[in-house]
């Protein structure tokens, strides 16, 4: 059993500057060829002025923070047991190369189900001009509980 | 604007997304592993996974919920998906061929925006459910 205490506590800021080839990376690993992902003249012409990320790119950037989560050593959880649950995204903004990416992230709950502890996590991730790209909801669950 | 695929107008509750299939290999999830910057071993070590008592690597979830997420933005265009959950209920073996399906439930106005809610899932061949989500989508 994880200590319902943790519950609203926080990580430190991280700090992600989208890279147009990593953005391009990411996209060619779902076999996703969009223009809008790739094609620079495409981009220009869109809304956004250049490329954008595909959304799951939220994975990257938002997600960065649960390594603090997973070997936090005040709640030492079981990693080798843990497993992802779900997965929420909000995209609120798209994301493009050059945008300095900053997300803040916190244990929203804390619950048992049965033998195992669930653990929710919730990251929001604002862009260099302060306004709110993503919001990512994760829930990991340690199997046998903690 | 954003990318226009999907009209409002012709499209009705029940309308299913084109389905969108992978077979998965050990390459698909190493190169994801990469470009997602999950480097777990229990998804890209097959001697690890199998010290561990697994039959091989898995793919991260995540990997299959960026597949699910890419049938969505083929089918409504790229900057339309305005949320989406999902919950991973199997894992996901090399050899299998993972199929991401989506389906409309619901279609309404919503903060002067024509919204689409739609019912997702990823299964593989023989059916068996790998993720189980419902994604909210803006149309022009």
């Amino acid at each position: 059993m994880i200590d319902h205490k943790f519950i609203g506590k926080e990580y430190p800021v991280t700090e992600y500057e989208i890279g147009r080839e990593k953005m391009k990376e990411y996209a060619s690993a779902i076999n996703d060829s969009s223009p809008y992902y790739f094609d620079r003249e495409v981009g220009k012409k869109s809304e956004y002025g250049d490329n954008i990320a595909p959304p799951n790119f939220a994975a990257v950037y938002s997600l960065l923070g649960c390594a603090n989560l997973f070997f936090d050593p005040e709640l030492a959880l079981n990693f080798a047991m843990l497993v992802h649950g779900e997965q929420e995204f909000e995209w609120l903004r798209p994301v493009k190369p050059g945008d300095v990416i900053t997300t803040t992230g916190k244990i929203v709950d804390i619950a048992e189900k049965g033998n195992n502890d669930v653990i929710s996590y919730e990251a929001e991730s604002k862009n260099q001009d302060g306004d709110v790209v993503t919001v990512a909801r994760a829930t990991f669950v340690i199997r046998g509980g903690n | 604007m954003s990318e226009k695929k999907l009209d409002s107008a012709s499209i009705s509750e029940g309308d299913e997304a084109p389905e969108l299939s992978l077979e998965v290999t050990r390459t698909h999830i190493v190169r994801y592993a990469g470009a997602g910057g999950d480097f777990n071993p229990i998804h890209t070590d097959e001697a690890f996974a199998k010290a561990v008592g697994l039959p091989s690597v898995f793919a991260m979830g995540l990997m299959q919920g960026g597949y699910l997420a890419r049938m969505l933005t083929d089918w409504v265009g790229v900057g339309n998906l305005k949320r989406y959950k999902i919950r991973f209920t199997g894992q996901v073996w090399p050899g299998e061929t993972i199929i991401c399906k989506g389906k409309i439930v619901r279609k309404y106005e919503g903060d002067g925006e024509k919204l689409v809610d739609c019912e997702l899932a990823v299964v593989n061949q023989e059916g068996d459910s790998k993720i189980a989500g419902e994604a909210t989508v803006a149309l022009s």
